[in-house]
């Protein structure tokens, strides 16, 4: 669990006062991934160093497991906390088994320990220890060194993790996989993670929770549904665009919308099926594509389940706005 | 990656051993017609002796240069001194512009005569090459590397020990070298002040206009100079570690 209280940076420069991060308060429960979101100096890096003060904060606290981070030092306090940057910063006079092992061996962890974490870690985030222990950084892909990088950030077992635009460097079709066995890590290990992105559509990927920046002050701080359906100012709803409803899509899985009832469609005219587990955008996609407005779902013995039909994806994605009635009305409205 | 870097650096090592072959085949050719060979033969113990003292002043003046120019490195590439350091390498380099004869000049003024004034003359003319490979080396080690130190929690010894300078130890070496290949090269001069030396041969060869005397004290000077560079980038090559040298 992480908890931000008040956590407030103003940098002095010649200029005059720039406050970087205003009063930020939030709390991340522990095993959610929250994604710091914003446009380039909105805060959210600031924020983001603050928690393993890298850059110290001017006034405000960071609550970690519920302790007060200014109850310890600097040194302990970092080693305690995972950090995966942008530029992956392997140490290139290091093998890869001595780059993961640099926590480890400052926390004074015996020989044969380490090499096993090292082991253990490699495996984790899908590279060979056999043939990757004794690499050197520059013998790697960037996709394969950000995944050292990773491990390295796991090494010593830390609660938490930061994480500031780790996959930014990585190209998209790596990107997309890297993420995608992140996630099935994450769901293994429930770290409490922080994750900085500028992009709308890996927050909705990665985050339980995405808190949305702005000039220094946190916009809004929800789950990626509420966040897409309704957003909380003119800000966030130009942040995440005026197809937003369009990426609410890949939050919800077909088996969630799926209608049991409906006999199955003709197999010689519908030749295209989901599976319960593909996500809407998945099967709206292939709507179009055939001009189909209902789709048949099959499991994996290709038993039919039920239907999957456009008129029961819009009636889902509307549930919010009707349930919403008493905000201030349908955001997925007309503006923007 | 390696497949472009060994021919590259074969190919260069085998053009500089075909150098040094036609060199030496020319000089064997010219020492063979001027019949120098017994001439030299005749200063065999001089020069044994003086390559010795030689030697001596290169390793002390060379040693006592890496021991100070490293931490001064260092010292100048710390962030609490690096408002300063661009001054005082601008001062150093100032420093390198006098003539090491004026050196070893002002040197005799405040310490006499004979080996004092030569070792402290040799280690002026070599300290710069090293403190500036060593701080210019340290300064340009990526700043996301230190940042990833930080932020795993390294102290900064820890960082200066186990990032800085093992990633600074390529361009710290070249300083090293440099500095090494010209102080052998400048010992010569230390015979002026009595500091010994092949300077000695040489000098006195000049003086007498005694050319086999004067080539008994060049010609182990410019071997000893090769020694130097071949033993050094020997060194490089095998203590440098393999993820930051680029010879390997």
């Amino acid at each position: 669990m992480i908890r931000l209280e008040e956590l407030t940076k103003i940098f002095e420069t010649r200029d005059g006062r720039a406050v970087a991060a205003d009063h930020v308060s939030m709390e991340v429960r522990e095993g959610e991934i929250c994604i710091l979101l914003g446009p380039s100096g909105c805060g959210k890096t600031t924020t983001l160093k603050m928690i393993n003060r890298l850059i110290p904060p001017t006034s405000g606290k960071v609550f970690i497991n519920g302790q007060d981070t200014t109850d310890y030092d600097t040194i302990t306090l970092r080693r305690g906390v995972g950090y995966v940057i942008q530029q992956i910063g392997l140490f290139p006079n290091m093998t890869v088994a001595e780059n993961i092992g640099v926590v480890p061996r400052m926390l004074g962890w015996d020989k044969r320990r380490i090499d096993r974490r090292i082991a253990e870690l490699l495996e984790m985030v899908s590279l060979d220890p056999a043939v990757f222990m004794k690499r050197f950084p520059k013998e790697l892909s960037g996709g394969q060194q950000q995944r050292v990088g990773v491990a390295r950030a796991l090494a010593a077992d830390p609660p938490v993790l930061l994480m500031d635009e780790p996959f930014g460097a990585i190209d998209p079709i790596n990107r997309g996989l890297i993420q995608d066995e992140f996630l099935k890590m994450q769901q293994k290990l429930g770290k409490t993670i922080l994750f900085v992105s500028h992009d709308i559509d890996e927050a909705v990927k990665m985050g339980d929770k995405i808190a949305l920046f702005s000039e220094g002050k946190l916009q809004q701080f929800d789950s990626p549904d509420n966040v897409l359906a309704h957003p909380a100012n003119d800000f966030v709803a130009d942040f995440v665009g005026r197809d937003r409803t369009l990426k609410r899509l890949p939050l919800t899985c077909v088996a969630d919308v799926l209608e049991t009832g409906m006999p199955q469609p003709d197999a010689g005219t519908v030749r295209v099926h989901v599976t319960g587990s593909d996500d809407l955008r998945t099967a709206v996609s292939l709507m179009f594509a055939h001009e189909l407005d209902q789709l048949p779902c099959m499991d994996g013995q290709g038993r039919y389940l039920g239907c999957v039909t456009l008129a029961g994806i819009t009636r889902h994605l509307g549930q919010t706005y009707r349930n919403a009635d008493d905000r201030s009305g349908p955001a997925g409205g007309t503006e923007g | 990656m390696a497949s472009t870097v060994i021919p590259h650096r074969s190919w260069r090592a085998s053009s500089g051993w075909l150098l040094l072959v036609a060199v030496v085949a020319l000089l064997g050719w010219w020492i063979h017609h001027a019949d120098l060979i017994g001439t030299l033969l005749g200063y065999q113990d001089q020069i044994v002796y003086l390559t010795g003292q030689h030697i001596e002043l290169v390793v002390i003046s060379g040693s006592l240069a890496i021991v100070t120019g490293i931490p001064l490195g260092i010292f100048l590439s710390r962030p609490f001194f690096r408002r300063y350091s661009e001054s005082c390498m601008q001062l150093l380099n100032v420093g390198t512009t006098i003539p090491t004869l004026a050196v070893l000049a002002l040197s005799m003024t405040f310490l006499g005569i004979g080996t004092k004034p030569a070792i402290f003359a040799l280690w002026v003319a070599s300290l710069l090459y090293i403190v500036r490979n060593t701080y210019s080396g340290l300064v340009s080690v990526p700043s996301h590397l230190i940042e990833a130190a930080v932020g795993i929690g390294m102290t900064p010894r820890q960082i200066l020990w186990h990032v800085e300078l093992p990633n600074a130890l390529y361009v710290i070496f070249a300083g090293v070298r440099t500095a090494l290949t010209i102080n052998v090269g400048t010992v010569p001069l230390a015979f002026l002040i009595g500091g010994g030396g092949l300077g000695q041969l040489i000098f006195t060869g000049i003086d007498l206009d005694e050319t086999g005397m004067m080539l008994a004290g060049a010609i182990p000077t410019a071997l000893l100079a090769v020694v130097v560079d071949a033993l050094m980038s020997g060194a490089a090559y095998l203590l440098i570690p393999r993820g930051v040298n680029p010879l390997r």
